[in-house]
């Protein structure tokens, strides 16, 4: 008997045997669906929706805890599993799922990008469930946001909008009305001249700076893309009626020109060394009580009261240069719940979804401070500084990401850098930003 | 010389068949998950691939495209910079350490153990400290810099013109950690060479460039290849510490690559990206290759 062979058989087969082990144990998990759903009599099996979403942290968990388990007492044959995804995780891994064929049932979304995931099928078209009667429920803005070529491709969940903070012991200090924030863009240049405290020609507190804070949506969250914010509140405009290109007017211009002001007015190095030291959360600067006005979100009241309760703080609408309000003195960023395109159970996921939209939206706004699509929701809560942000809504627009420049924030960040470096003008800057916009808008729309 | 037999026996094709039959696990992986994905990468470099709803054939106009693409040659110049300037520091600084770590020191234990930690310390909360040490006011750099006497210090990552140097000089402390590889080759320089040379009157600096270099030269070799077809494909530490920033001035081939595929959705574009650079790697390696002939000295091949 040879037993070279003979191990060398037996090993060969322990090699092939935990080969084949290998493949083919992750797809058996069982779905509660696996009895066929048309007889009516069927018992009802527990379904279980898998829904992902981005928030863990200690502030935003326990509603979400409130929320899942609210549903899951109310329907044991729907059973909904929250899956947390890091923010900056979430869509990328999202799409990748509804194209490897593996996608949650229902998903949190950022709603930028919704025109993209609705032309190339990755969200599911909501009319075909019902979703179009709700649309007088939702603010105008935000039915908007969920819309591609008329139809709804997610139902709008939370929207916000922008205020311009600031610090009401800094404004006592210097002798500034603290019950009087800023109207236009000349008053934020007037109170910062008060505010500024230049120590050893090191900012020791800016009075203001137009690209601290969040006035961007909020996908493409940088410093440099907050220009977007004030080229909207200029009435400036960056895409055209028709989503092209339409960056390089005069409105722009100016706006870039009064960017380059506030950078001058510190010094390139002395503002940029002073910005790089803050990022946000407990690490903002406005927290910090380094910066004594910015714009920033509705839920940021919370958030800086919870990280420095000694902030003492009022916000205002954001100012604008001739000081009116207007449909686009801010911006809002858009919130939704979408359904993928190859969700396995539409029709509670969408259950869910109306849900989330309506009645947990409803929890999640008193909890945790922040602003509802849905007018009646919104109407429902009566504290002054929650209609505040409601009578807001009139002059907060919504930017739809243009279709074919997801990635626009990629051509107009180099554009800022570039004017605040000094390497060019701003008509020279914008100029390039156009043309990139334009070589983004070409090849993404060649097919 | 040529083949006595031309047709193998039944005993050495059993042989073979067994051998493959032992690394099929491997084998099937490797068609699987590596060579079926290039392949089909490569097909969808000719293609306007979106994994979601388009899959047509465009024939060359991905490549054409690129060429007069701005982004591109810039992320070809930047990433280039970071390869001429990483890789040789990082082999600098690696053999030197290598060779203090060699010294019979008291602590050259501790020193070893010290030396390899950046090896260990690797992923996003590294990236991010690093950030901290390259703040202009309060970072480390910085903050040295102002004890000698310089206070004009650059903004490093923020600053076009410094953004680079910032990132080649964290890859030099991460090529600390290639210590390890040169002490092996180190070690295994004989002894006796470095007793001739000193006998016939040679500095240690001498030395060092005589006898070790030469034999160390294997290791070097390695290093120099691997280390370029990293810096070559090095991103993830743009992405984390500047997003491509100041400028597009760290935006690099692969973090290029990134954006084009998952923010723009633009997978056919990503694909010829990613087979340009793989040709980009190979010319580069043969390249290597060739002029090793010239500099690499493998003991005991006769000359």
């Amino acid at each position: 008997m040879n037993w070279r062979k003979v191990a060398a058989g037996i090993a060969v087969s322990l090699l092939t045997v935990s080969l084949l082990a290998g493949c083919g144990s992750k797809n058996e998990a069982p779905k509660a669906t696996d009895a066929p759903k048309t007889t009516a009599d069927a018992p009802k099996e527990k379904i279980e929706l898998e829904w992902w979403g981005w928030w863990a942290s200690a502030q935003r968990k326990p509603t979400i805890d409130k929320i899942v388990k609210d549903w899951n007492d109310k329907h044991p044959d729907v059973q909904v599993k929250y899956v947390y995804v890091p923010w900056d995780q979430i869509l990328t891994k999202y799409v990748a799922s509804v194209a490897a064929g593996n996608p949650p049932d229902v998903c949190s979304t950022d709603l930028a990008l919704l025109p993209m995931r609705a032309n190339k099928k990755q969200a599911m078209d909501l009319s075909t469930l019902g979703a179009a009667a709700m649309k007088d429920e939702f603010f105008p803005n935000f039915w908007n946001a969920v819309t591609f070529n008329g139809k709804p491709y997610a139902l709008p969940w939370m929207g916000d909008s922008r205020f311009l903070y600031y610090n009401t012991d800094h404004f006592k200090e210097v002798g500034l009305d603290p019950a009087k924030g800023p109207v236009t863009w000349d008053d934020l240049w007037k109170f910062a001249d008060k505010l500024d405290k230049i120590e050893n020609g090191k900012i020791a507190r800016a009075g203001f700076y137009p690209l601290a804070g969040n006035f961007a949506t909020t996908a493409n969250i940088s410093s440099q893309a907050n220009v977007q914010g004030w080229i909207l509140n200029a009435k400036g405009t960056m895409f055209d009626n028709r989503a092209f290109p339409a960056i390089n007017s005069d409105v722009t211009v100016q706006t870039f020109d009064w960017v380059k002001k506030w950078d001058n007015r510190y010094g390139r190095s002395q503002i940029a060394s002073f910005m790089a030291n803050f990022q946000g959360g407990a690490v903002h600067p406005f927290t910090l009580g380094k910066l004594s006005m910015v714009v920033e979100t509705p839920t940021f009241m919370g958030e800086a009261l919870k990280n420095n309760p000694n902030l003492k703080m009022a916000r205002v609408p954001v100012p604008t240069p001739d000081g009116v309000q207007h449909p686009a003195a801010a911006l809002s960023s858009g919130f939704g719940i979408e359904i993928p395109a190859n969700s396995k159970h539409p029709k509670e996921a969408f259950e869910f979804a109306k849900y989330w939209a309506t009645e947990a939206a409803a929890v999640w706004t008193v909890e945790q401070n922040d602003f509802p699509a849905n007018k009646k929701v919104a109407d429902s809560i009566k504290t002054d500084a929650f209609q505040a942000v409601v009578k807001q809504m009139t002059n907060t627009t919504y930017m739809q990401t243009p279709l074919y420049a997801p990635a626009w924030a990629d051509a107009i960040k180099p554009a800022v850098d570039d004017l605040l470096a000094g390497k060019k003008d701003s008509k020279a800057a914008l100029a390039d930003a156009q043309k990139a916009l334009t070589d983004m808008v070409r090849d993404n729309s060649n097919k | 010389m040529s083949k006595k037999r031309f047709r193998p026996s039944r005993g050495e094709v059993r042989e073979s068949l067994i051998s493959y039959l032992f690394i099929s696990p491997w084998l099937l992986g490797f068609l699987v998950f590596v060579a079926g994905p290039m392949l089909f990468t490569l097909y969808s470099s000719f293609t306007n691939y979106d994994i979601t709803s388009t899959f047509d054939w465009v024939g060359l106009r991905n490549y054409t495209r690129l060429f007069t693409d701005r982004l591109f040659l810039k992320s070809i110049y930047n990433t280039g910079y970071y390869t001429v300037f990483s890789v040789p520091l990082g082999i600098a600084v690696g053999v030197l350490a290598a060779v203090l770590v060699n010294l019979e020191i008291p602590g050259q234990k501790l020193f070893r153990t010290i030396f390899f930690l950046p090896r260990i310390l690797t992923g996003l909360s590294v990236l991010l400290l690093w950030v901290w040490v390259f703040n202009p006011e309060q970072g480390v750099i910085n903050s040295l810099l102002n004890v000698v006497g310089i206070h004009n210090t650059p903004l490093w990552l923020n600053d076009e013109h410094w953004s680079k140097p910032a990132l080649i000089i964290m890859s030099a402390w991460t090529a600390l950690g290639s210590v390890v590889i040169y002490l092996a080759g180190l070690q295994s320089v004989p002894r006796q060479l470095y007793e001739a040379a000193s006998i016939d009157g040679a500095t240690p600096v001498r030395q060092f460039l005589s006898v070790t270099i030469p034999l160390l030269s294997p290791t070097i070799f390695f290093k120099v290849i691997t280390g370029i077809n990293g810096a070559l494909q090095s991103w993830v530490n743009a992405m984390v510490m500047t997003k491509g920033g100041p400028s597009d001035s760290t935006l690099f081939y692969g973090l290029y690559m990134y954006r084009i595929a998952f923010t723009d959705m633009r997978m056919g574009y990503a694909a010829a990206m990613a087979w340009i650079m793989l040709f980009i790697t190979l010319i580069i390696t043969g390249i290597q290759f060739w002029g090793s002939k010239r500099w690499v000295y493998y003991e005991g091949e006769g000359r």
